[in-house]
């Protein structure tokens, strides 16, 4: 037994700086040709991609951020209150920041297009939990990226927990990518080999009409199969839930006013806000105005981390329309304008897109340098 | 929990830690700590099914300690009754009881009557036809007085659910694996390295040959009315690449397992694909079951000591038995009974033993008489899988029909030259290798080149590791 398992030990251990090193050496010296991103992707944002590059008549306005942008925001509607917009909405459920800012650099970076307005939804640091496998998050996350996931909570004042799980969660991909785990389809790609991978994550609709917006009602009504089924079986769990005690829902996300004044968080500037005042500057060389987006629904325990963010923001004299509390705006946590707990439905979505649009309508243009965030 | 998950990973240390540093001193330790992890290496799919399992094997417990003590005759075969009607009642209510309810309701539609029956939703229990042939297989031995009964039930509730092959066996046979946990098990430092090369070749077959291929049939027979003749032929022929590592790639990671723990399971697979006919193909894949049928069933009912007609009768029983076994849907069947019409010709002409011995391992190749043999057995095979693969009978119909009439298709499928070469070195080193029991052995080669082709075959293996393509296919039978 002694011997087995000095053996396994040692050669587990050999093997493992095999796999690091030949792992390491094929991301690190491959180049990173433009293809890759698509091949990583979800079908949803290769789809919302090709729109945008190939469209005849350019969009002006483009709404970047999760499903709460994507179901939301309603470009019609945009477009309809705002003269001369045309819009178009690139949000893309489960879109995590380091792949929406990625995204947001694949479309506007190299663009010499030159837009109106450019929204994005604040959002915080994602824990990447067990979605550490999939190919969209290993192609996003590089030494960089783990650092800054690593100093993430600890700058934010993340409570033990969500320490811990942002710690294992980023370990976990970052392990995952550089073992050598899924580089097959790296080594497909460089070595120009077709790849066994079929669509997934498809809309299967044609977005181009719908100017990149669909509502959970439409799709829910139009598709099928055991994914679908679950979900309309959660809607439903939801109506009953939720139709007997309306302010439930408004109680779920009520901010408690002591929070609001105990947030923990400091006004110094973090890693990831820096890393968003980065995109910031790539993204005002495109875009006549950039306007931030609390979206409704907000997580609570998300909420003061994006509070911050928008101090540190608006303190830049950048726009953030904040949705987050439901004492503003009440109507976006009642029933009618439901589809779940964290989503509103078409109807919903029309009253928000209208409400964003109002709220874009009092932002000025700025044409002006970015300055250093002041740190307090 | 599934064998190439992480989860697996953290469950095998800890349990194989356990078994030899805590429960080594003593057998029924051993027998009670390997009853209990099997537990919960079942119960982690679905907990509510352990009860399923614990009754199974409570009532064949008791049926072998009274077949034991039973001398009459009748007893003793309403005794064995007793545990046929409930393995196979068990069986039958699980896997089968809608698939007949609705072939009844359309027979009876057919006739223009109208049967008000409903079928339920009942849920699979994950391994149960491969638990319920194990456990049927002690009380028949038990009753043919082939292996004496055990009067402890902690071993054979060990033998019953023994981790490594519950969920997809190999069938083990009680007369095999009982007397092993009857034996205290030490440590073999050989057997445990041979093991740990079983596992690594199995996940080979299962992570790069199997889930890739997959990916391909996948996409193949969901889209196959506008996919063209040579990308259908593609999607048969790596349907049968697929279901053979991933079955076979199970096998061998469960056989490794087991030596690591120090027991020995039945050989599943012996390179099938390398059969000059249909007789030896079905000598060589899924022998567990194969002699299941044929102990248990074919030989009972005269075996090859009866008429030609009665033989050609009892071909078709096994063979339609063995398509049902895997589940209840006519493709299945089918399945079964398009394998009994290659094998019958081979049965009449008493030809279905000429190929029993392996072909010479000193040839370097086979002789072009062999090599034609094996590629029409192949596809003889091939065009069964299609039946076994598709979702129902028309899709399996359309699916052939469009080999012979979507010549001029165009569907832009591209399939990566990976995969071709992945298959080609498995096949190579199948066939340099058919006289071992899986082809990495390499006993007598150089320890760096031998540590050289395992460090590869493990890297590729993490390369093409993907935690979402984890399920094997034959979990669902």
């Amino acid at each position: 037994m002694k011997r087995f398992l000095k053996e396994t030990l040692l050669y587990t251990f050999l093997f493992g700086i095999f796999s690091f090193s030949l792992s390491g050496i094929i991301y690190f010296f491959s180049e990173d040709k433009p293809h890759y991103y698509n091949q990583y992707e979800v079908c949803l944002l290769g789809d919302k991609l090709s729109i945008l590059k190939n469209s005849t008549h350019p969009y002006n306005t483009l709404f970047f951020g999760t499903s709460k942008t994507f179901r939301h925001i309603n470009p019609s509607v945009y477009d309809s209150m705002t003269e001369g917009a045309r819009s178009f909405n690139a949000g893309i459920s489960n879109l995590y920041p380091f792949r929406m800012h990625d995204f947001i650099r694949e479309i506007a970076g190299g663009s010499h297009a030159k837009y109106k307005t450019i929204v994005i939804e604040l959002s915080p640091l994602a824990q990447i939990g067990s979605n550490y496998d999939k190919n969209p998050n290993i192609y996003a996350i590089n030494a960089e990226r783990f650092a800054m996931a690593l100093k993430y909570p600890f700058q934010n004042g993340y409570n033990l927990k969500s320490k811990i799980l942002y710690i294992t969660g980023y370990s976990k991909l970052f392990f995952y990518k550089y073992a050598g785990f899924g580089i097959a389809k790296r080594l497909r790609l460089i070595a120009d080999i077709a790849a066994p991978e079929f669509q997934n994550d498809c809309i299967g609709t044609d977005l181009r009409s719908r100017n990149g917006y669909y509502s959970l009602d439409e799709q829910l009504k139009e598709r099928t199969g055991s994914d679908w089924e679950k979900l309309k079986r959660r809607n439903m769990e939801f109506i009953n839930k939720f139709a007997a005690n309306v302010s439930l829902l408004e109680d779920r996300y009520r901010v408690p006013s002591n929070d609001i004044l105990a947030i923990p968080y400091t006004h110094v500037e973090d890693d990831f806000t820096k890393s968003l005042r980065t995109l910031i500057h790539t993204l005002e060389a495109v875009t006549e105005r950039i306007v931030f987006v609390i979206p409704p629904r907000t997580d609570l325990k998300d909420l003061c981390y994006l509070q911050k963010q928008k101090f540190l923001l608006e303190n830049e004299g950048y726009a953030v329309l904040d949705f987050s509390n439901p004492e503003n705006f009440p109507e976006l946590y009642q029933m009618p304008y439901s589809f779940d707990g964290s989503h509103l439905n078409e109807k919903g979505a029309m009253h928000y897109s209208a409400l964003v649009a109002r709220g874009i309508e009092n932002v000025p243009v700025l044409n002006k340098p970015l300055k250093a965030f002041k740190a307090e | 929990m599934v064998f190439n998950s992480f989860t697996f990973l953290i469950y095998f240390l800890v349990v194989f830690f356990a078994y030899w540093f805590l429960f080594q001193k003593n057998l029924r330790l051993q027998n009670l700590f390997i009853f209990a992890v099997s537990y919960l290496f079942y119960g982690w799919w679905d907990y509510r099914f352990l009860g399923l399992l614990f009754l199974s094997s409570i009532i064949d417990f008791f049926i072998g300690v009274f077949l034991e003590r039973t001398e009459g005759a009748g007893k003793r075969k309403a005794l064995l009754a007793v545990s046929l009607i409930f393995n196979l009642g068990l069986l039958g209510f699980f896997k089968y009881y809608n698939f007949f309810v609705d072939s009844f309701i359309t027979a009876f539609e057919s006739l223009g009557i109208s049967l008000q029956a409903r079928t339920l939703s009942i849920i699979l229990p994950v391994g149960i036809s491969f638990y319920t042939f194990q456990s049927l297989s002690y009380t028949i031995d038990v009753y043919k007085k082939d292996l004496k009964a055990t009067t402890d039930f902690i071993l054979f509730g060990a033998f019953v659910s023994f981790f490594p092959q519950l969920v997809a066996g190999p069938i083990e046979r009680a007369v095999h694996l009982i007397p092993q946990f009857q034996k205290k098990r030490f440590f073999d430092y050989a057997i445990a390295k041979d093991g740990v090369k079983q596992i690594l070749w199995g996940m080979f077959k299962k992570v790069v040959v199997a889930d890739t291929c997959g990916a391909y049939t996948n996409y193949i027979f969901d889209h196959h009315e506008y996919m063209s003749s040579i990308s259908l032929l593609t999607g048969a022929v790596f349907f049968a690449f697929q279901i053979y590592c991933d079955f076979s790639g199970y096998s061998d990671m469960a056989l490794g397992l087991s030596k690591l723990f120090g027991f020995r399971l039945m050989t599943n697979f012996r390179y099938p694909y390398f059969s000059r006919d249909v007789a030896e193909f079905w000598r060589r894949w899924h022998i567990s079951l194969t002699t299941w049928f044929r102990d248990y069933v074919y030989i009972p009912l005269g075996g090859s000591r009866v008429s030609v007609a009665k033989q050609v009768r009892n071909t078709f029983i096994i063979f339609i038995l063995s398509g049902f076994w895997h589940g209840a849907n006519w493709t299945f069947i089918v399945w079964g009974a398009l394998n009994a019409c290659y094998f019958i010709p081979l049965l009449l002409m008493r030809r279905n033993r000429k190929n029993v011995a392996d072909i010479h391992s000193s040839y370097l190749l086979p002789s072009p008489q062999e090599g034609l043999a094996i590629l029409f057995t192949f596809a003889l095979t091939c065009l069964a899988w299609i039946f076994f693969r598709a979702e129902n009978m028309s899709q399996a119909l359309s699916y052939i029909g469009g080999i012979f009439t979507h010549y001029s298709y165009s569907d832009g499928l591209h399939i990566g030259a990976d995969i071709f070469f992945f298959i080609g070195i498995m096949l190579l080193l199948e066939w340099m290798q058919r006289n071992s029991e899986y082809p990495i052995q390499f006993l007598e080669l150089s320890r760096p080149l031998k540590a050289g082709i395992y460090f590869s075959i493990a890297f590729i293996v993490v390369a093409y590791f993907n935690l979402n393509n984890q399920g094997f296919i034959y979990f669902q039978f």
